[in-house]
């Protein structure tokens, strides 16, 4: 192949190559950002709940934990433990922003593997 | 009957690995025991790199007939009586018929799917951006290939390294350019493993101490619904675009929705445990043996092998360095609440990229906790490097 043809080869490929790459995911943005209300509308179907494009208001103190999905096998004392442990985090950062306590669960020992290595890292840095 | 006796010694011996040793199996059994080392002593990537290793070894212990590269170089010829004949087709050979047919890319793929969070990105779905600018490197890297002297479809399959993907780099290989097979899975794996050497050099050259001290706000929660409805919608899209991508991401998404749709917990577990297990060490030992010195004694493929090592190199670092230059712009567009150091997280080297990210960023400021945040790139990058290894298959494929 001469100069221009490599030239011209490379070019092509590169502007079609990173403009189909770019398509292709500014389109799965597009739709990913219509899943919100479309599972919203979905979910009011099922409850029949007025629809509201607000987030729930969250608390300014200890993060509510009693609204929290947690399973019966995790004692009251760790979830209060948990929930304080977030709340000194909240006043020693300074967090303008609110943390909200959604569920507690047990890391299962079948987790991928970097979940759980992430969190033994995690572990031995602040311990 | 000492001469008889001599007789049987003698041709015992000529029947020997030792007396058809040559100096290239000794070059390549030494490189072999050197990425065993790495991988054992220094846990250079062992998962993959022991196997490799090991069916380099084995490929270049002469006589052991486990390879027949020339099989695969004259595939036409083969008849169907000699897959029964070791002396034409061995143990390897047949394992490394999965590599041929495009089968164990793939089903790797199911594996990580299977075991991928990709919430991080829904939650934030402008990482698909980084996950794509990462993957300019790879086009960049296509002309510094072609301008080497490399084919073009010898030139794709090395621009695909820069995707710091194994699975997709060797799947495209196997499509393009397999006789490079071998030293390009070398060389995609070895920089996989080269990641957090690699990276940190780039990210602080392209950013300043303030760029990295970003902050960035909470995720927001995402609903299982959401979940479950990414991996359908992602396959539609990329095999209506570009088929040729199909088997990497479809697979991907099906192991994917395995796992978030909670109902096959079995399927989910087989496909993230035995499944990969299995698949990497028929994949690693088979591809391993395809270096082997019969290859090397061909002139010119030492000095290919050095320019594919290099170029690899090169590709790695371009991806990381459009993902920073993206994050950059991104940083720029947001007022600063986006931190720069997650773009470089868009190649695909799931986690250990988004590890580099929070890593680098904790050095600036030791309250920052990236890791989320650099997880969304990250799994787009899979996304990402998927679809570029699709398109170079449909531009440059025959």
């Amino acid at each position: 192949m001469s100069l221009s043809e490599k030239l011209i080869l490379s070019g092509n490929l590169t502007f079609v190559g990173v403009s189909v790459v770019f398509l292709i995911l500014v389109l799965l943005i597009l739709l990913i950002q219509a899943f919100k209300p479309l599972t919203r509308l979905l979910a009011h179907r099922q409850t029949g709940s007025p629809i509201s494009s607000k987030q729930p208001t969250v608390h300014r103190h200890a993060p509510d934990a009693d609204a929290a999905i947690v399973p019966e096998t995790i004692p009251p004392e760790h979830v209060a433990a948990i929930a304080a442990a977030v709340a000194i985090i909240c006043e020693k950062e300074g967090r303008t922003s609110e943390l909200v306590i959604r569920s507690i669960r047990h890391s299962k020992p079948t987790s991928p593997s970097w979940n759980l290595e992430g969190r033994r890292a995690r572990l031995h840095r602040h311990s | 009957m000492w001469t008889v006796f001599a007789e049987s010694i003698t041709k015992l011996y000529q029947k020997s690995g030792i007396a058809n040793m040559t100096l290239l199996h000794l070059i390549m059994l030494g490189i072999a025991s050197l990425f065993i080392y790495l991988a054992i002593a220094k846990k250079f990537e062992p998962l993959l790199l022991l196997p490799i290793a090991f069916g380099m070894l084995l490929a270049n212990l002469p006589l052991g007939n486990m390879m027949h590269p020339e099989v695969w170089d004259h595939l036409k010829e083969l008849q169907f009586a000699d897959l029964f004949n070791s002396d034409k087709f061995g143990l390897l050979d047949l394992m490394y018929l999965g590599v041929k047919l495009g089968l164990y890319p793939p089903l790797i793929f199911l594996g990580i799917g299977a075991m991928t969070d990709f919430g991080p990105l829904i939650a934030n779905p402008v990482s698909l951006i980084l996950g794509a600018a990462a993957q300019i490197g790879i086009f960049l890297t296509f002309f510094g290939a072609i301008m080497l002297g490399f084919s073009p479809q010898e030139a794709g399959s090395i621009a695909i390294i820069g995707g710091a993907d194994g699975p997709t780099a060797i799947f495209t290989t196997t499509k393009l350019a397999s006789h490079l097979l071998g030293p390009i899975a070398l060389a995609a794996y070895s920089y996989m493993a080269l990641v957090p050497v690699i990276q940190p050099p780039v990210m602080r050259l392209l950013t300043t101490k303030k760029e990295r001290s970003v902050v960035m706000k909470q995720l927001r929660e995402v609903s299982r619904m959401e979940k479950i409805l990414f991996p359908i919608v992602v396959t539609a899209v990329v095999a209506l675009i570009i088929p040729d991508a199909t088997p990497l991401v479809g697979m991907l998404m099906l192991g994917n929705l395995f796992r978030e749709s909670g109902v096959v917990g079995r399927l989910s577990d087989t496909s993230q445990n035995a499944l990969i297990n299995i698949i990497t060490m028929f994949l690693g030992v088979s591809v391993g043996a395809t270096a082997s010195a019969e290859k090397l004694a061909q002139p010119g493929y030492g000095v290919q092998a050095l320019k594919i090592i290099v170029l690899g190199m090169f590709a790695f670092a371009i991806c990381t360095a459009t993902g920073i230059l993206f994050g950059k712009i991104l940083y720029w567009i947001t007022g600063g609440k986006v931190n720069p150091l997650i773009g470089s997280a868009g190649v695909s080297a799931v986690p250990m990229a988004a590890r580099v990210s929070q890593k680098v960023g904790q050095e600036e400021n030791p309250g920052n906790f990236l890791l989320m945040h650099a997880m969304g790139p990250n799994v787009a990058g899979v996304i990402g490097s998927a679809v570029a290894a699709g398109v170079l298959i449909s531009m440059l494929g025959k």
